[in-house]
């Protein structure tokens, strides 16, 4: 028994319910064929390094399995023949390639969705703090109004000192009293 | 992303950790031209037989469309 791995390109368009179908059934067409499933692991969505089927992205998934490989063959027939895969390669890897399952594959489906949802949400936030920012400028000329004011309380402040002068003027009087 | 260098010791000689696998191909980038294309191992100081297997992955990523083919200049 050797070990393989496959990893395939299922159509982005695909949700978290279809995408779980399309993997259970890779995982059913690989056990006909006499394969064990070691591990599968959802990568999400990515960016092509090119088109495919007019794609630009696609969701990866990577399942690595323990097979004797006389029926790859027919698995990969079986990949090519699903119009929900855009790419697939199999490759034979060695024992110390196998990666630990950490997350069962609901989980995994779901944390990458809510990733890709978050980092929607952040680019639409993005988008609109950039608007927001320009409907900010008026607030900015606020500011500027404001330091305007406080420019104009300096002379609250020149007020103040020559209040002290006076009080330093006061100062000797209350002296000539004490001498009185 | 051009990874040139005068070092003479091989990156994969030196550290035994690196291991050159086509999953990791955003490592594989630093030994691709902007345009896509797998720099020598003259120029990046990579072993021939470490750069066999380094050329090896770069193939199975592009196959993938981890990595890309080919990218236009203009683009880059």
């Amino acid at each position: 028994m050797n070990y393989y791995e496959t990893l395939y390109i299922v159509h982005s368009a695909l949700e978290a319910g279809r995408l779980k179908d399309i993997v259970l059934t890779v995982e059913e067409s690989l056990k006909e064929n006499g394969g064990q499933v070691v591990t599968t692991e959802v990568w999400g969505k990515k960016k092509l390094g090119y088109y495919i089927d007019k794609q630009k992205y696609g969701t990866y998934i990577l399942i690595q399995f323990k097979s004797d490989g006389t029926k790859n063959n027919n698995f990969n027939l079986q990949m090519e023949h699903n119009p929900s895969i855009l790419a697939y390669m199999t490759v034979k890897i060695e024992e110390d390639g196998i990666r630990e399952q950490t997350e069962d594959l609901d989980s995994q489906i779901a944390g990458k969705e809510a990733k890709a949802s978050r980092s929607a949400t952040i680019a639409e936030d993005v988008k609109s703090d950039d608007a927001e920012e320009s409907k900010d400028e008026p607030v900015a000329e606020d500011v500027k109004s404001d330091d305007a004011e406080e420019s104009k309380d300096e002379p609250v402040a020149e007020d103040v000192k020559s209040d002290d002068a006076e009080e330093s003027k006061d100062e000797p009087a209350t002296e000539e009293k004490v001498e009185g | 992303m051009t990874f040139i260098s005068n070092r003479k010791v091989c990156i994969f000689c030196e550290n035994n950790e690196i291991v050159i696998d086509y999953k990791e191909y955003k490592y594989l980038r630093k030994f691709l031209t902007e345009t896509g294309k797998i720099i020598p191992g003259h120029v990046t100081g990579v072993c021939a037989k470490h750069q066999r297997r380094l050329t090896n992955a770069v193939k199975r990523a592009r196959n993938i469309a981890l990595l890309p083919y080919a990218v236009d200049p203009r683009n880059a």
